[in-house]
């Protein structure tokens, strides 16, 4: 024990020693400063220690072994199958957030250039896909686009074939879909965000020189959007790469293994925590070297200035082409985006009897009444209270964070970046492990376990929030700090009349994407959870391991109901903040 | 921006200060997986009438899946918190024997149990109920059903299979064991190789694949004898069925046993008995889909569209424990030349 101690004082002295000399050289009003410090104290506690402590602490099983070993590392890049499958995780990261922002850059450009009904709905309902958790998401996939699904019956009845025309899955292409389906949201609001705020002086200046439409394109707006998409770059390229049951189940499990499966093999099934805390480092490692590559000059700063908007009804009316593109990918969206939920939707409520489907409530109304073992209600309060505490926990983690970030430039800048995505980049059945030695030697009856799953949650979410706000934060121009500053403005004054009303639509946007990340979530939480943080996705998996798949469609669909009531909700009551004077 | 900061505050504190528990003492800690304990499974049935029997109070933990349970235990050895693991596997036997886990108990009631479910003759673990995996079959699709290993090979049921992945689900495991045990060590390998083009997917677990063969994606799927039943207990249908193979099933007998460092010995042992008892017994078949280790009664009717078929002989537990990694890194090469 007196040795563990040792270990873990050395640790929290390299840790702890950066924030003393950051409390020290701060020149930054008291209040952002307080919330700068809790927010290094939480993701260094919460995240960087356990995980240092783990790494180079001895493995449970064996005491004289050390985590890390360097002659695991030498034989497993000696084997070219393992090569093979570290080239695949890469590429497969890659292809998909490429993908992704070619799919989201049409939705972007038309959140910007117009606006037409149901958008706000249309943005709200192509973020959902986070909430499901991966089983769902999974069997959504294959009742849409499988053999036997919507899309493939369809075109049989039209074609007159009993063979499916078309093989989306079980191969890389039915990977990139899925992971097209989950992540274009995210490239499409991070690059629309940017793109709302590029000043119209620049294009109009470009315009009165002479400058064609592709030109002043790709000489102006692209390269002002470019930190935008290496941001949603970053963040889905990281996803992709610790995904896991998409890969084996979509891309047909035998030829496609990424990093994250042997992860899973070796830390769960032959329970070789040297080796999967080895191979988890290897992986961070691999995609922190990709995300230093892609943060390396990107230093821009972009004037705001809201542009204009037509009205998409109206263009179509006068049969602009581009009105026209931009409805047709709106079609396109929401044929495959949302395709894959209605057929959950529409799951929910059928039921399998007598050889035959029939359509039925009986889900429903069997998820609400009132009877002895109905754990759903629990799982559902539960699932609540963990996502809005950690959501809250999240935004204000992610305020502090976010304002040591911005406005930095160079390699201080990428130091602090790297260090608010590690979170992401680290996987999260190592995470759990890590954690969970953390809360047993530390924080168990220390803490009542719903804070430390909030706390966890919230560390894994933040990363995503700080992405989602960085952009916006940043287009505020810098002298407005300090005009304000120098009209003697309290930081709470400039903070609720001047970042507040430009902002707020991102916090909400950051905060309702934390929440609904932290319903979706399970592979961490199992770890350390009993019976009092039982959540929906356990109660999903539940329903399915006892063969109700339809039941388990409809506690899908609570949990997206449940996300989206929470987003009107929170927004209805920003709006009301939002007007105070 | 401080009043909504404060009142999102005490919004948070409200939000989890109504969740802190009354923590009362609990008797037994019982560790078991997820489902098991779900809504669905048998964990609210026996564990309310174990609770009613004793005079105590239970406290279940579930860390997930049944290998992510002995993971937790093995994790928690220096400092045990379970008084009892319930859900453990036969592949899984020789890792927890190396650990040293276990405090043996031989249940009076054991004499009732068949003999050949006793893998373990110290009593370390106890059974409490087993399964065969089988390939599960919908009948208005495939009128020509498979009859053994060899028969999946058939170019007829190119791209109609989804089976488990062995690194990452129980019944996957039990699938490469099954082959090993028919075909031997040399001639497993052959024969995924041939299997390979017939296969649709190989997914992570269980739900993922028996959730495609139930809408309809693919006509046979790994899953288990007993999983017709559930079809004709709840959705009075016929139309799935398992395929019975004339070289045998590969039999999963799931363990429960007394974690050393308990203080509630008495109890752990007490609770063993009950787990042979009626009451338990006669929950598993339509909550746990497995036969029961004893037959008070007799099984319930949907059963009868799962008898239990011959067995093969599994594969020696030490055998298992020692070239499982190796025998799991030479499918993984030979699936994915």
């Amino acid at each position: 024990m007196g040795k563990k101690s040792l270990i873990g004082s050395k640790y929290s002295t390299i840790i702890f020693l950066p924030i003393v000399y950051f409390w020290k050289k701060n020149t930054t009003p008291l209040s952002l400063r307080f919330l700068q410090i809790s927010a290094l104290i939480l993701l260094v506690t919460g995240f960087y220690w356990p995980v240092l402590n783990f790494l180079s602490g001895s493995n449970p099983l064996h005491p004289e072994e050390n985590f890390l070993q360097w002659s695991f590392f030498k034989d497993f890049l000696s084997d070219s199958w393992n090569l093979r499958v570290i080239i695949f995780s890469l590429y497969q990261a890659f292809l998909s957030a490429v993908l992704s922002i070619i799919f989201g850059f049409p939705g972007a450009w038309l959140l910007t250039h117009y606006n037409f009904p149901g958008k706000h709905w249309f943005r709200l309902l192509t973020y959902l896909p986070f909430i499901l958790p991966s089983i769902l998401v999974v069997l959504a996939m294959v009742l849409f686009f499988g053999n036997n699904g919507w899309v493939n019956r369809a075109m049989m009845s039209l074609l007159g074939t009993d063979e499916p025309p078309v093989h989306f899955l079980y191969s890389l292409s039915g990977i990139l879909i899925a992971h097209v389906f989950y992540n274009f949201p995210l490239a499409m609001k991070i690059i629309a965000d940017q793109w709302e705020n590029i000043s119209l002086k620049y294009l109009q200046a470009a315009r009165s020189l002479g400058a064609g439409n592709t030109r002043r394109f790709f000489s102006i707006t692209f390269p002002l959007l470019l930190p935008s998409i290496g941001s949603a770059f970053i963040l889905i390229f990281l996803l992709c790469m610790n995904s896991f049951a998409i890969i084996l189940v979509l891309g047909g499990g035998i030829r496609y293994t990424t990093i994250e499966v042997l992860i899973y093999q070796l830390a769960r099934i032959e329970l070789d925590f040297s080796g999967a805390a080895s191979l988890a480092f290897l992986q961070g490692c691999l995609s922190l070297l990709g995300m230093a590559i892609l943060l390396r000059g990107r230093d821009q700063s972009v004037e705001q200035k809201s542009g204009f908007k037509s009205w998409l009804p109206e263009s179509l009316k006068d049969g602009s082409p581009k009105a026209w593109l931009g409805l047709f990918w709106i079609v396109v969206v929401l044929i495959f985006a949302l395709g894959p939920l209605t057929a959950i939707v529409l799951d929910s409520f059928r039921k399998f009897e007598h050889g035959q489907w029939i359509y039925t409530l009986e889900w429903y109304s069997r998820l609400f009444s009132w009877r002895e073992n109905n754990q759903f209600l629990l799982s559902l309060w539960n699932s609540l209270r963990i996502g809005l505490g950690s959501a809250l926990l999240s935004s204000l983690c992610g305020l502090g964070l976010v304002s040591l970030i911005a406005y930095r430039k160079g390699r201080q800048r990428s130091l602090w970046e790297m260090l608010t995505l590690f979170p992401l980049a680290l996987s999260t059945v190592v995470f759990g492990v890590a954690w969970f030695h953390f809360y047993q030697r530390h924080l168990i009856e220390i803490f009542p376990l719903i804070f430390v799953v909030m706390s966890m949650h919230a560390l894994l979410t933040c990363p995503y929030w700080i992405r989602v706000v960085l952009p916006t934060l940043e287009n505020i121009p810098r002298q407005w700090h300090s005009e304000s500053k120098m009209l003697g403005k309290q930081p709470f004054e400039h903070g609720f009349r001047i970042l507040w009303p430009w902002l707020r639509k991102t916090f909400l946007i950051a905060f309702f994407f934390s929440f609904s990340l932290s319903l979706g979530e399970l592979n961490s939480t199992m770890m350390i959870a009993d019976d009092t943080v039982r959540t929906l996705p356990l109660e999903i998996y539940g329903a399915i391991s006892g063969y109700r798949f339809s039941y388990a469609s409809a506690v899908g669909v609570i949990l997206l109901l449940l996300s989206v009531s929470t987003f009107f909700v929170v927004e209805r009551s920003l709006g009301y903040f939002g007007t105070l004077k | 921006m401080k009043s909504i900061i404060l009142s999102l505050f005490s919004l948070s504190a409200l939000l989890a200060g109504v969740s802190i528990n009354s923590a009362s003492a609990t008797d037994l800690t019982i560790y078991t997986y997820e489902s098991f304990n779900s809504e669905w499974g048998p964990g609210p049935v026996v564990f309310k009438s174990f609770e009613e029997q004793c005079g105590c109070k239970i406290k279940i933990v579930t860390p997930g899946d049944s290998g992510t349970v002995l993971n937790r235990v093995i994790l928690e050895q220096a400092n045990p918190k379970a008084d009892i693991l319930l859900g453990l596997n036969n592949s899984e036997l020789e890792k927890s024997f190396s650990y040293k886990l276990w405090i043996p108990y031989r249940s009076p009631l054991l004499v009732q149990v068949p003999i050949d479910l006793l893998l373990d003759k110290k009593h370390r673990v106890t059974p409490f109920d087993y399964g065969f995996i089988s390939f599960v079959y919908d009948s208005q699709k495939l009128k020509n059903p498979p009859r053994n290993l060899e028969d999946l090979l058939d170019p007829e049921y190119r791209r109609k299979i989804v089976i488990e992945n062995p690194k990452t689900s129980s019944p996957g495991l039990s699938m490469l064991h099954w082959t090993i045990a028919v075909f031997g060590e040399d001639g497993y390998l052959d024969y995924w190789k041939k299997l390979r083009k017939n296969l649709l997917s190989v997914t992570d677990g269980w739900s993922a694949a028996y959730g495609m063969f139930t809408k309809g994606e693919a006509p046979i799927v790994l899953s288990y004898v007993t999983s017709p039943a559930f079809h004709l207990e709840y959705e009075k249908t016929e139309r799935y069925q398992a395929a019975l193979f004339a070289e045998g099933h590969y039999r999963q007998i799931e363990f429960a046993g007394i974690i050393k460092g308990t203080k509630q010995i008495k109890r752990a042992q007490e609770f063993i008995d009950f787990m042979l008892s009626e009451k338990f017994q006669n929950a598993i078949p339509l909550t746990n889909w497995m036969y029961p280790v004893i037959q008070h009664q007799p099984l319930p009717d949907s059963f009868r569209i799962a008898r239990e078929p011959k067995a093969v002989p599994e594969l020696n537990s030490s055998l298992v424990f020692k070239q499982n990694t190796k025998w799991l890194k030479a499918w993984s090469r030979a699936m994915s030349e």
